[in-house]
């Protein structure tokens, strides 16, 4: 090594001052939890969220389909909503508690039937002419159904009217023999 | 060697923070040199490039070793620092460069005429010097800094030598 050389290596390093090395070691921490929070509040938010999103849909599907399968024309027989929209109409039957509502609910239904006939007519296939015929025959049994049901009540109305005149003949017997109807 | 990608968040902090220490005045030392011995404006540079590479130091290969990777980003942050505020420095203004250094880094009027002549040379010439013996960095890793064939490091580190050496009238 020559003289020059090792006045060369003489040659003074500087050192970082104290402050400015704190405060970038101060910005390597800030930028370390920065990160790590970046990080967790995502997973946070994806972990709160996503059974936010679940219920809400299914919540969703709850509503909507049998609303969806109710009230349009579109779901006719064969359709993978149709066992749905039945078990609605059987419901709105049941809960029908006069005869005159039970009319009314058997008539809606057979108008439905009959535009469920009319949707499945447009179509050609021989799946569809098997749902026509099997929604005609629902038709049919549903009329003999409302039939039925509108001679039952008729039938029970009349006796009702019957029972009403004995129990009046028998009050009048009571008033005179002292006994209750 | 290391492998950074397969490390935890917690070593790859660790293995940073012990890199910087051990680097942190070395690299505040090549900005120094640099910036006509300004230490505020060594200090910022020093932050910066440490910053650069904090914030790529996931994709810091570790087939390289870490004193090349950080000169290479020093380097390069130097470039930029140049491009923006101009580098140019004339010869009136090497007497208070020698100034600075003589009061900052509190040197001897002997090697307060070495960084004067050193300052007097070209920018290659002076590069190739304080890369060496301010620095310590080993020939190849001069020639990949400045994009230099290994060879040519050499002969310009010979040639500068002997200029250095005329200059200051010194004997072998």
């Amino acid at each position: 090594m020559t003289n020059i050389e090792d006045q060369l290596n003489k040659l003074p390093k500087g050192r970082l001052g104290l402050k400015a090395d704190w405060r970038l070691r101060f910005v390597f921490l800030r930028l370390r939890w920065q990160k790590r929070f970046t990080e967790y509040s995502s997973l946070l938010v994806i972990k709160k969220m996503a059974p936010v999103v679940i219920v809400a849909a299914l919540l969703l599907s709850l509503v909507y389909l049998p609303y969806y399968a109710y009230a349009s024309e579109g779901v006719v027989k064969g359709n993978i909503l149709y066992p749905i929209k039945q078990s609605i109409e059987k419901i709105e039957l049941s809960l029908a508690d006069t005869p005159a509502k039970k009319i009314e609910v058997y008539t809606k239904l057979a108008e439905r039937r009959l535009a469920e006939a009319e949707k499945l007519s447009e179509k050609d296939s021989k799946t569809a002419n098997d749902n026509l015929a099997s929604t005609i025959d629902n038709m049919a049994v549903l009329t003999v159904e409302a039939r039925a049901e509108i001679e039952n009540e008729l039938n029970l109305e009349k006796k009702g009217v019957g029972n009403q005149q004995n129990c009046t003949d028998k009050r009048t017997a009571i008033g005179k023999n002292g006994k209750n109807c | 060697m290391y492998n950074i990608i397969e490390m935890g968040d917690k070593k790859k902090e660790k293995l940073f923070i012990s890199n910087y220490n051990q680097y942190k005045n070395k690299i505040y030392t090549y900005f120094l040199y640099r910036v006509n011995f300004n230490e505020a404006l060594a200090e910022d540079l020093t932050s910066e490039a440490f910053l650069k590479a904090y914030k790529s130091w996931e994709s810091f290969d570790c087939e390289r070793s870490f004193q090349s990777w950080i000169y290479a980003i020093s380097h390069n942050h130097l470039l930029n620092h140049y491009r923006t505020v101009g580098r140019e420095v004339s010869t009136e203004e090497t007497n208070d460069i020698a100034t600075e250094f003589k009061n900052n880094l509190e040197a001897s009027i002997e090697l307060e005429r070495i960084i004067t002549e050193i300052y007097k040379m070209d920018n290659y010439c002076r590069e190739v010097l304080l890369l060496r013996f301010v620095d310590g960095l080993e020939n190849k890793e001069i020639a990949d800094l400045l994009a230099k064939d290994e060879s040519a490091v050499r002969t310009q580190m010979s040639r500068a030598l002997a200029s250095l050496r005329d200059k200051l009238n010194l004997n072998l």
